[in-house]
């Protein structure tokens, strides 16, 4: 499964031209955190994610240029998607799965494309998630 | 109380197993596998939460360093991992993990029966 989220096209949301793409936000997830530590876990956990989320996307770019080590580009991948998931952050999460796979192949271009669709996922959801910490502050 | 140690480099994740069994467990984190090298005979864990794709020294590393410490050589290790690929659990097993739980943990009563799976029922 290829995604590809072209966010703005038509003006609709980036899931209106794949049925494949995941939404931005499960709020279970969100729900689920509440459970288990309150309003201060999901504080916690949002700032935590958002926090490593920058520091990924750094290691990420690393490792697109040409000659540069995509290594780097897979291991921030990897841990963008369970920190992503952890928040319910969904289709970052499903972006970072699938550039940890092209980067493990070596696929630099499938990489540079995944890498700036991630980019756009990675804005929606914090515009999304500050939203949340607002609410819940 | 039955003490964990848990090797995990995200903050969000160690976060979040703390929140998951800290009512249950006492648990002890490590950022590392340097970090749990030099804690973890002092911390004499019942059980580890080892985390596989750490940087540096990764969770093989720190398993096969496990192993070798008399101390802890027979202490189940759980290995924590967000690779779900097909094989991966038989691989980890292979290696020498005792048991693979993976990330992220969307049902926390997996983790908890993995844990108990492994944890003798005494005290």
């Amino acid at each position: 499964m290829r995604l590809s989220v072209r966010a703005g096209e038509e003006g609709g949301p980036a899931g209106a031209v794949m049925s494949d793409v995941p939404p931005v936000m499960d709020p279970a997830a969100v729900v689920r955190l509440q459970r288990l530590g309150g309003d201060k876990l999901v504080r916690q956990m949002i700032r935590l994610y958002l926090e490593n989320a920058g520091e990924r996307l750094g290691q990420i770019d690393a490792g697109i240029p040409d000659g540069a080590d995509l290594e780097e580009t897979r291991r921030g991948a990897h841990s963008l998607k369970s920190s992503a998931a952890n928040v319910g952050a969904l289709r970052v999460s499903a972006l970072a799965a699938e550039l940890e796979t092209v980067s493990q192949a070596g696929d630099r271009i499938a990489a540079r494309s995944l890498r700036d669709d991630l980019a756009v996922a990675l804005e929606e959801a914090r515009v999304r998630l500050d939203a949340l910490t607002e609410e819940l502050a | 109380m039955r003490r964990i140690a848990l090797v995990e480099d995200n903050p969000d994740n160690r976060l979040l197993v703390q929140a998951i069994l800290e009512d249950a467990y006492e648990v002890l984190e490590f950022a590392s596998g340097q970090e749990a090298i030099a804690g973890l005979v002092g911390a004499a864990p019942d059980l580890v939460l080892l985390d596989i794709s750490l940087p540096g020294m990764d969770g093989t590393d720190v398993l096969t360093w496990l192993r070798g410490q008399p101390s802890l050589a027979t202490c189940p290790v759980v290995a924590l991992t967000a690779h779900a690929m097909a094989g991966d659990r038989e691989k980890y097993l292979a290696a020498g993990f005792d048991d693979y739980v993976t990330k992220p943990i969307v049902d926390e009563e997996i983790l908890f029966s993995a844990l108990r799976r492994w944890l003798s029922p005494t005290d």
